[in-house]
């Protein structure tokens, strides 16, 4: 396994000075992953009513990612957003009771799509300026796996994707990659965008009493429009199918006959 | 999961037609042709036999010695007995295979107590105890030593069943008995029952979904939730009706080591350990009688009610992670929250086995066997399940059972 050591991409030339580090983290409500999802019968989307909904697992991670660092003494505020409906009121609270400073719900109705959402989160860094975003590297209801991406490209930002570690040292971070048969680690300039993978770490459950306590927390609400942004969506679902169902499976009276079909039938030996 | 096609009956007229296949249907299926054998012919009509909105799916599955009424007491002891030697006793039906074992978790029953209550659980323990239980009363020193993660502050002590108390594999005895009775000849079918024909005091015959009649001898109504449609069919009336009760697992951030038996806190909320996860679930706020198909789940009723109480009797439950949820159905007798077995003073060859509003999963092996007595021999053999008897309901005189959960 090699260490590949890659430049930063090109970042502004934003100094950080002696102000102590501000850490914005978006969060997105979902299907909790637990939900057996099912398809709506217009094909157009998956049944949301009466279905749990959760933070997303990628975006929990990003909020633990983001407490650890305050809680390290490197940084001094964290901000969570969601780009949502105004249930997504929840899942900022939620974030909130882990340890996050304060929320802002930018409230929209539209079925939100990575680029509108990524112009959004770019009017939001603009007004808070923080030096690090830290998003999950995708939403497991769509999968996109664009939005860090594209505000990292609208920001003109470094990015580190799929971190497994984070490293902040001064106005570096040193982001540990998940890429195809190893890891890669590569030394960004801050301000910078960085998406949570899996093994980022374990995120914390919210206590009761911290949950009590979140309710006292700030929670602003926002629109997309004090953001200048448009988030009306692009793109059209034409088609939505649950995956095949699985076939009766059969009996092998032998070893050897397990063998044969493995070999002739299955076509995997 | 889909309903299975519905098929018609192989005959067009039975000795004894079972309205049900679930747990209360398949064990009178089981009694009834161990003791009938071949010479009967059973027909049991299951509307969904993919079971997946049953009330015995549905269960949390558990047992307990802990009632206040000694036939209670002694109808689990029955069941404790069969669920022990399930395996054995089904061997005969599983050839080539292993019978199913029912992964019974004998982690007892701990029944939380005020200190107002002290002296009622006492006397409770004490009947338990006179019927061979193995409850005992803790004061709250002794319940704070054997149970140091317990918040015993506000309460006068606990009851707690050390052995034969716990939980186990519902789907397991339903598909040990539903497969013994086939093996012994009882025939099961997918169809729903939508009519009875009555004359001169008895069933004549039951109508079935796809358009066939079958003529009855006797027929039994082990329609769990369902169960006053198919009395109204006959034109009789029981108050007994689908409940929701919602069940949640839930991971802890904390893990509470040792035992854990299945404690019922002051509020009516049960927590008990599922692996590394808790399974928990209360009486909803607001709970009456629900549509037979409204299986939704309030997830407030976690948020708001299970939690803070678990979180007081169990301070370690204090940072929780809710895995997974269902929506089960009590089939709740609204007169005395107890079951109802025996035959219809007037329909007289109408059996009842129903209204077992939480109990029916545990009661089970000694209802279908109480159910076949009254067939077979016309009278009860073994317990004696006239308490149960359909005659309180008209007459309004509800048999209390204290321990509800």
């Amino acid at each position: 396994m090699s260490r590949v050591k890659t430049e930063p991409t090109s970042a502004p030339n934003f100094i950080l000075g002696k102000m102590k580090l501000k850490i914005l983290v978006p969060v997105k409500r979902v299907v909790d992953a637990n939900v057996k999802v099912r398809v709506k019968a217009d094909g157009l989307g998956v049944e949301l009513a009466n279905v749990k909904m959760a933070m997303n697992p990628f975006d929990e991670i990003a909020v633990e990612e983001a407490i650890r660092i305050k809680e390290a003494g490197k940084a001094e505020e964290i901000i969570v957003v969601s780009i949502g409906p105004l249930q997504a009121q929840e899942t900022l609270r939620t974030a909130l009771a882990m340890g996050a400073d304060r929320a802002i719900l930018v409230k929209t109705d539209e079925q939100t799509e990575p680029l509108g959402v990524a112009k959004v989160l770019k009017g939001v860094v603009e007004a808070e300026a923080p030096g690090l975003v830290i998003l999950g590297k995708q939403a497991i209801d769509d999968d996109s796996n664009q939005t860090g991406q594209m505000l990292a490209a609208l920001l003109g930002w470094a990015q580190g994707t799929f971190a497994s570690k984070i490293v902040l040292e001064g106005d570096q971070a040193k982001v540990t990659r998940e890429v195809d048969g190893g890891l890669q680690t590569v030394e960004l300039k801050m301000p910078a965008i960085v998406t949570a993978d899996l093994r980022l770490n374990q995120p914390r459950y919210a206590s009761l009493p911290n949950i009590m306590k979140a309710k006292k927390k700030p929670l602003d609400e926002k629109s997309p429009a004090d953001y200048g942004a448009d988030v009306k969506p692009r793109l059209k679902v034409i088609k939505t199918e649950e995956p095949g169902g699985r076939k009766a499976g059969v009996k092998v009276k032998s070893v050897a006959e397990l063998v044969e079909k493995l070999k002739n039938e299955a076509g995997v030996l | 999961m889909a309903i299975p096609p519905y098929k018609a009956p192989s005959r067009n007229a039975y000795d004894i037609v079972i309205v049900g296949g679930a747990v209360i249907g398949s064990s009178t299926a089981y009694w009834l042709s161990q003791a009938l054998g071949s010479g009967a012919s059973i027909l049991v009509v299951e509307r969904d036999s993919s079971y997946e909105f049953s009330s015995t799916a549905l269960s949390t599955s558990a047992i307990r010695q802990q009632y206040s009424n000694p036939i209670n007491v002694k109808i689990s002891q029955f069941g404790i007995e069969i669920i022990r030697g399930f395996q054995e006793r089904m061997a005969p039906f599983y050839t080539n295979e292993p019978a199913p074992d029912l992964g019974f978790k004998e982690h007892g029953y701990l029944y939380c107590c005020s200190p107002e209550g002290v002296n009622a659980a006492r006397e409770r323990v004490e009947l338990q105890r006179s019927l061979g239980a193995h409850t005992v009363f803790l004061e709250p020193g002794a319940l704070k030593e054997r149970f140091p993660w317990l918040n015993v502050d506000d309460l006068g002590g606990g009851s707690w069943g050390s052995r034969e108390e716990g939980w186990f594999d519902s789907m397991g005895l339903l598909n040990g008995f539903r497969r013994a009775a086939r093996a012994s000849g009882v025939e099961y079918i997918d169809n729903a029952v939508t009519d009875l024909d009555v004359s001169e005091g008895r069933v004549v015959s039951a109508r079935l979904s796809t358009g066939q009649t079958v003529r009855c001898g006797i027929l039994v109504n082990a329609a769990g939730p369902r169960a006053q449609q198919v009395a109204a069919m006959a034109g009789l009336s029981i108050p007994v009706a689908p409940y929701k009760r919602y069940s949640f697992v839930f991971a802890s951030a904390n893990p509470i080591p040792g035992r854990m038996p299945n404690v019922i806190d002051l509020s009516g909320t049960f927590v008990r350990p599922e692996g590394e996860l808790f399974l928990t679930g209360n009486t909803p706020q607001g709970d009456g009688p629900a549509d037979y198909d409204d299986f939704e789940i309030h997830f407030e009723e976690f948020d708001d009610y299970i939690w803070p109480a678990l979180w007081h009797r169990i301070p370690a439950f204090d940072a929780l992670k809710l895995q997974t949820s269902w929506t089960g159905h009590y089939e709740y007798n609204m007169l005395d929250h107890n079951g109802i077995v025996g035959f219809h003073p007037q329909v007289t060859n109408f059996m009842f086995a129903n209204g077992f509003s939480g109990h029916g999963l545990q009661q089970s092996p000694a209802v279908g066997r109480a159910v076949s007595e009254l067939i077979v021999h016309g009278a009860f053999q073994t317990l004696d399940l006239s308490p149960f008897s359909y005659e309180r309901i008209p007459r309004n005189e509800p048999f209390l059972e204290e321990a509800v959960i």
